[in-house]
């Protein structure tokens, strides 16, 4: 194949390389060990995920390779000065960036390096000597890109059907948001009263040795009031930051809506928001009873590619009937096909083996 | 849906604070001194700490960019968002990942923007025959609000572009500017996959060759 190319390429192109083509560039060089690895094509980004991998594959291992290709990679964002202007709305930018502000605080709550983690050598690699180069053009969607040849739709009709599949998320979960905002509030504002009250109560003590009590009274209470209500207001804003994750997902266009019906009566039907961007899925459903001691309630999904249906956790509801849950579910953006919560022994099931209460699709 | 226009001339107007305005490319630069690239590693450093105000920051500083970038792929003002935030969120994800050595924060967080619209792209199952070439690649008209460096650096590489010979251009341009596969584009040019992997190759090549040299001449 690769001499093929070459004959291709002294047949085709020759007449017109003049010059630059005899100038010995490392490129050049790389071509000239007859690896041929097409490293232009994965620096545009034109090869197939197979191909693409093979060829990082092979600078993983080969650092002249990694490094022409990173030079090619260069070429390729120099072109990116030849992008027209479009300039992104304001209050959308806006928005974005305070999303991702959101997102990442609540993922360093949860992460093992912290603000101390210092330069990038202290930081544990993560990923390949390649990926540190530069980032796989194809890697987190390989479901995305079906093998066959695509369907050749005009891309603006597409994206205008999808579009009318999509119903408006509930405005509910922005005022949660709101009300756990409010909530921060007040309790800052209540540490402040609670402050101010032991300094008022010391002023006043004319007895020195009960002001001197007193303040230790008022000091080891304010130091355990502090410090509680500094753990509420750090879990406060931990969820602050999950429930602003998650109005995101739900503002975000490409989120679904299935609803689901209750085969439980008299409880509700319930709702699944499914993220096709993040592959999150929510579900949230009220009236539910608790499940029956040693039982769990457990949520399945049921996707394209997939033979057997695939849990999504299992959960049961709060002291008043309410139940929300998110999972990550690896599934294609339009492979979601049916979800389903059933009554499982606690601790879940590889398979669903009890009754159905909800069910959507 | 919201759709983006056809494209109206260059590259946005520069925020202040833009790194755009000194030009940069290869580690070289970062290295030696250019503060732009530099900051930017710094930025990068702190984020791969797991500092937000960092991304906040770097976000600030590159979004219009990345967002020409992704929007010029996409041409779909709601999907080029989605992919913006998908990007300064493998950003967040993967600053640790990042070498300085091996290239520039340009470089590395336009690959990351133009892989994942290029993922967008091709799982929306665009019609290859739907846009003409003409409408892919923009005119040259220089943008006024646009910083003296970069409309410099923009005629270089648009003169580097029109220096190759017609047909490595035109793989060029359909693979950076229409996003297509380099089957898509050997089915669309009536030409053997070989023969178009070789112009792909030989034009960038070329392309890096009058790009390092009309770096140097500056």
């Amino acid at each position: 194949m690769q001499d093929e190319e070459r004959r291709d390429d002294a047949a085709d192109e020759t007449p017109e390389d003049g010059p630059i083509a005899s100038d010995h560039t490392p490129t050049d060089a790389a071509e000239d060990r007859g690896d041929g690895y097409d490293i232009a094509g994965v620096a545009l980004g034109v090869l197939s995920p197979e191909e693409a991998a093979a060829v990082l594959a092979a600078a993983e291992n080969d650092p002249t390779l990694a490094k022409d290709l990173a030079e090619l990679q260069a070429v390729v964002a120099e072109l990116a000065h030849l992008a027209p202007s479009t300039s992104i709305n304001r209050g959308r930018s806006a928005g974005i960036r305070s999303r991702l502000v959101t997102r990442a605080a609540a993922s360093r709550a949860g992460r093992p390096v912290t603000r101390q983690g210092g330069p990038f050598a202290s930081t544990p690699p993560r990923g390949t000597e390649v990926e540190r180069i530069f980032p796989a053009p194809s890697q987190p969607q390989p479901a995305e890109r079906p093998g066959g040849r695509p369907d050749r739709r005009e891309t603006t009709r597409l994206s205008t059907e999808r579009r009318t599949e999509e119903r408006p998320v509930p405005a509910e979960l922005e005022r949660r948001g709101r009300f756990w905002k409010r909530a921060l509030g007040v309790l800052a504002a209540a540490a402040v009263i609670l402050s101010a009250a032991g300094i008022y109560a010391l002023w006043h003590e004319r007895d020195t040795r009960e002001a001197t009590s007193a303040a230790a009274a008022v000091a080891t209470a304010n130091i355990a009031t502090h410090d509680s209500l500094y753990r509420t207001v750090d879990s406060l804003r931990t969820l602050l930051a999950q429930r602003d994750s998650m109005v995101a997902a739900l503002r975000n266009p490409r989120t679904r809506v299935v609803d689901l019906a209750s085969y439980m009566p008299p409880a509700p039907p319930g709702r699944a928001f499914w993220d096709q961007s993040h592959q999150h899925l929510m579900i949230t459903i009220t009236g539910l009873k608790p499940p029956d001691p040693g039982r769990t309630y457990q949520l399945w999904v049921m996707a394209r590619g997939h033979a057997e249906p695939m849990s999504a956790g299992t959960f049961t509801p709060d002291a008043t009937g309410r139940a929300e849950m998110t999972s990550e579910v690896p599934v294609d953006p339009n492979g979601l096909r049916r979800v389903v919560v059933t009554d499982e022994p606690e601790g879940g099931s590889q398979l669903p083996t009890g009754k159905v209460l909800f069910a959507g699709r | 849906m919201s759709r983006i226009g056809t494209p109206r001339g260059y590259i946005s107007p520069m925020n202040p604070a833009s790194p755009e305005s000194t030009y940069s490319s290869g580690a070289a630069r970062a290295r030696d001194g250019d503060p732009a690239a530099s900051e930017d590693v710094v930025l990068l450093r702190r984020i791969a700490g797991g500092d937000e105000s960092a991304l906040a920051t770097l976000y600030d500083r590159w979004v219009q960019r990345v967002y020409g970038v992704i929007a010029q792929l996409l041409r779909d003002a709601d999907g080029a968002e989605d992919v913006l935030e998908e990007t300064f969120w493998q950003v967040w994800q993967r600053a640790a990942t990042f070498d300085p050595e091996r290239g520039t924060p340009r470089a590395w967080l336009l690959t990351i923007a133009r892989s994942r619209a290029l993922d967008r792209l091709r799982a929306r199952e665009r019609a290859p025959e739907s846009v003409a070439l003409s409408e892919l690649v923009p005119s040259d008209a220089p943008d006024p609000a646009e910083s003296v460096e970069a409309q410099e650096r923009r005629a270089q590489v648009a003169h580097a572009l029109a220096a190759l010979p017609d047909e490595q251009r035109q793989a060029i341009e359909l693979a950076y500017f229409g996003g297509y596969t380099q089957s898509e584009i050997a089915e669309r040019l009536h030409q053997p996959l070989g023969t178009i992997k070789t112009r792909m190759r030989l034009g960038m090549q070329k392309l890096r060759a009058l790009l390092s040299a009309a770096r140097e001449e500056r």
